[in-house]
């Protein structure tokens, strides 16, 4: 092997042997001291035949009634998505698009004050405040808006402007998160001849920062956007949790708390869907605006394919766990 | 003092220690619940829990009137332990098949690089919900290490990706290379020059573990998924003392337990939900300024010379130490040894006690007026009903009297089917009632529901949506009744119609408390 310079003959069976002793161990410990209890235990929680009996159903419901079934009142669970996603989308399109602008607004502060006395507000703020906690940030806010903010109507869902305040506390994370890639590719170019040569060309600080290190990291920075859509996800179901805000998240956390009393495995599916598709959206632009901003242009389709066939495995997977959600 | 990230961090982190092991010793931890949700002033006055912060409790109580510090300070150990359990387990898995996959080729990076963009793309705590979940964790004996286990391999892949691109970095140096030539083995350089070089990024990497950890199972908290202690909560508002409200099976609470109430109780009692959310925040940036400040240290070998000797001394005995080789190996050893111990000493179950001696707590002559008597030195109600038929709070003879029982929580009548939510005492607690007949006003369907509601009931407000009616009652009855027993809004009493697409009104629940 010429790249690697040190071929390990033999190391894929390293690898196996190491994987069996893994799972051995895992075995062992979780069997209290006896291997065989363990798998008989894993075999007990999930059946693999009962299983694709599941998978099964659930695809001739969907081939046969064109839904995946009904909640207790006979409500299909497609107009249930329909009318509870929306509600979510508006939050999330509002929160990404924060994050997004604000995010990168926020990074190129930081980096131009990175030596001057408002570096407190700049990269002190950002990594203070991406370090709290997301649920601690909300219980916060959601608390003080209570005391001394009273006219917010926090919760609620009713009126077209509700959204506003979701959208917000859901950026918070992901704007800070942004901001600190901004930093980092822009700070990982100082001192690159071509900005010194910008700079002694007499160039404004401004437009060296704007005209020739930002065209530069755009690409790097875009990198990040599906990290941003997935924290944005994550913090939604938060945010629609502890505030009752009654959205996708919030109805499919419902649907599986309830899991035992009236299951709804098809409508945790089909929002998990919904979910899944913003993600791969986000990717799949990711990856085009990435190349128009690449220097070296490489063929576009190979990773748009890479993309897919990973979202088609990362939704298999899903779809797996979740056919062993079953009424206990 | 230029590293303050790492003397803070060691400063918080030592708090915590002490706060786990040593704390539980102190004087004014309350280890019993106390008796009585109530407390009797000396002019007279009298509350209910949950009591707000005070000097006598620092940050408060929760509504069965337990002292919160206590409880914080009782919880750390275990909080501490689950945490490091997690991730400790997470590395014993990663570091091997990061060396084995740091020749970006063969089935171990494959499963790393599998691993790491399947969890990578998906929000770490929706996988984790999923996971706890579909594992039926709770009917086994061991549920808590099965959940440690799920929560750990979540992100192995994350962090075998990581250090597998470091070693492969460090394996492209010329040293390296070097070594190679002279004909040492794969063992050897991993030993030799693998080691020593990522061990520094393994602690930084490790303290910021530590941290994700925690926020992950703060977020698992809020949705009600616990590792350790098994604790429920039970609708209602805690109206019964041993039924409704935040019981944890052990009688011991770690931090995410306690947090749990957020959702219920940041409108209600903000202290409950704040206190356990701080406690968690520090704890986590206690490990982000540990993983900060070690990064630092690392980082920055030469520190500025001053003319003090002994600060001198020590500066240059820390700059050979840092410098030198062994460093890394160090760190990782000592911190290692100190996980040891924490979790080898965690892992010994405490006992609680279960005698708890009974307080006799003196009655002022007010209440016994009747109202209430008292069974086994607890405050009973002596009302039988408030409503003329049978209704919220209830006894269950009394609205067997006036319904037709169809079974223990289901009652009859010619136009309504009651249906006891919960029952305690032997009373219907807030009732859901189904309409045989859909009733198309709610005006109607308030006429319909009159007798069940207490009979000096107020309307004080009405809220209106397209798809619920909101009436917000109260009643002075219900409040010289069970105020004494219940909780604070008793009197209160909201009862939501719902509406259906077509207009008419199916349902109506009956609930306490106008939130």
């Amino acid at each position: 092997m010429p790249k690697g310079l040190r071929v390990f003959s033999g190391r894929d069976v390293i690898s196996i042997l190491y994987f069996g002793l893994v799972v051995l161990g895992i075995a062992y410990f979780l069997g209290e001291g006896d291997v065989v209890t363990f798998f008989s235990t894993i075999k007990e929680i999930f059946p693999i035949s009962e299983n694709w009996e599941a998978i099964r159903q659930l695809m001739l419901n969907a081939w046969n009634e064109g839904s995946l079934g009904t909640t207790k009142n006979g409500e299909s669970f497609e107009a249930i998505v329909l009318e509870y996603f929306p509600r979510s989308l508006l939050v999330i399109i509002t929160a990404f698009f924060l994050a997004v602008t604000f995010g990168i607004a926020k990074g190129i502060f930081d980096y131009r004050n990175r030596y001057t006395y408002l570096n407190m507000l700049g990269t002190g703020i950002t990594s203070f405040l991406s370090s709290l906690p997301d649920f601690f940030m909300i219980l916060v806010l959601q608390w003080f808006m209570m005391i001394h903010l009273h006219f917010i109507d926090v919760l609620g869902y009713e009126q077209w402007h509700n959204f506003i305040l979701p959208g917000i506390l859901v950026s918070l994370y992901p704007m800070m998160y942004f901001a600190r890639m901004t930093f980092t590719a822009l700070a990982n170019e100082d001192g690159e001849m071509y900005i010194q040569y910008a700079r002694a060309k007499g160039l404004t600080e401004k437009m060296v920062v704007f005209k020739h290190i930002m065209k530069k990291c755009v690409h790097t920075i875009l990198q990040y956007l599906g990290v941003v859509m997935t924290y944005v996800v994550s913090n939604l179901l938060i945010v629609e949790w502890l505030m009752d805000y009654k959205g996708a998240a919030w109805r499919m956390m419902v649907a599986i708390k309830r899991m035992n009393e009236f299951p709804e495995v098809g409508l945790i599916i089909e929002f998990s869907f919904c979910f899944m598709v913003l993600l791969f959206i986000t990717q799949i632009v990711s990856v085009t605006l990435q190349n128009k901003y690449a220097v070296e242009k490489r063929n576009m389709w190979v990773q748009i394919t890479k993309v897919v066939f990973q979202y088609l495995f990362i939704w298999f997977f899903i779809l797996f766990i979740m056919s062993y959600l079953n009424p206990m | 003092m230029k590293n303050w990230s790492l003397w803070t961090g060691l400063l918080l982190l030592g708090l915590m220690l002490f706060i786990s092991y040593i704390g539980p010793h102190l004087p004014f931890i309350e280890h019993t619940p106390p008796e009585h949700r109530m407390r009797f002033y000396e002019n007279g006055e009298f509350g209910r829990a949950p009591f707000p912060p005070s000097k006598e409790d620092l940050l408060g109580t929760d509504r069965e009137a337990r002292d919160i510090l206590s409880l914080i300070i009782l919880g750390a150990k275990d909080t501490l332990k689950i945490i490091v359990l997690i991730t400790v387990i997470r590395y014993i898995i990663a570091i091997p098949l990061a060396f084995l996959a740091s020749t970006k080729k063969g089935i171990a990076y494959m499963v790393t690089n599998g691993w790491h963009s399947l969890f990578g793309s998906i929000p770490t705590i929706f996988a984790a919900i999923l996971l706890v979940e579909i594992v039926a964790v709770d009917e086994l004996g061991n549920g808590m290490y099965w959940k440690v286990f799920l929560i750990s391999l979540i992100e192995v892949g994350r962090v075998s990706y990581i250090f597998a691109h470091e070693i492969y970095d460090v394996s492209q140096k010329e040293f390296v290379k070097a070594s190679v030539t002279v004909g040492s083995t794969p063992f050897q350089l991993s030993v030799m020059h693998y080691l020593p070089t990522i061990s520094q990024s393994l602690v930084v990497n490790f303290f910021n573990d530590l941290a994700r950890v925690t926020l992950l199972i703060g977020q698992l908290a809020l949705f009600e998924y616990f590792i350790e202690h098994a604790i429920e909560y039970i609708p209602g508002g805690g109206i019964f003392h041993e039924e409704a409200g935040y019981n944890s099976k052990t009688g011991i609470f770690d931090w995410p337990g306690l947090l749990s109430a957020a959702r219920y109780e940041v409108m209600r009692a903000a202290w409950i939900a704040l206190s356990p959310a701080v406690a968690l925040t520090l704890l986590l940036l206690t490990f982000q300024l540990l993983s900060e400040g070690f990064r630092k240290m690392f980082e920055r070998p030469v520190s500025s010379g001053k003319n003090r000797v002994v600060r001198s001394l020590i500066e240059q005995v820390s700059e050979t130490f840092v410098s030198s080789r062994i460093a890394g190996p160090v760190t990782l050893a000592v911190f290692l040894v100190i996980v040891g111990i924490v979790v080898v000493s965690g892992v010994e179950k405490r006992v609680t006690e279960v005698t708890v001696p009974v307080e006799e707590v003196e009655i002022p002559g007010f209440i016994e007026d009747g109202r209430y008597e008292r069974k086994d030195g607890q405050l009973v109600p002596t009302t039988e009903a408030t409503t003329r038929k049978g209704g919220h709070y209830d006894k269950l003879s009394y609205l067997e009297q006036h319904m037709t029982k169809r079974s223990e929580q289901e009652y009859e009548t010619d136009t309504l089917l009651f249906y006891c939510q919960f029952i305690g005492d032997g009373r219907c607690d807030q009732p859901k009632i189904t309409f045989k007949e859909p009733v198309s006003t709610t005006e109607e369907a308030f006429g319909l529901l009159q007798e069940h509601l207490p009979d000096d009931v107020m309307v004080d407000e009405i809220r209106q949506t397209t798809e619920r009616s909101i009436y917000l009652l109260s009643s002075k009855r219900m409040e010289e009744s069970y105020a004494m027993t219940a909780t604070l809004n008793i009197s209160q009493i909201k009862v939501t119609f719902e509406i259906t697409p077509e207009d008419k009104i199916e349902e109506a629940t009956v609930q306490t408390g106008h939130w």
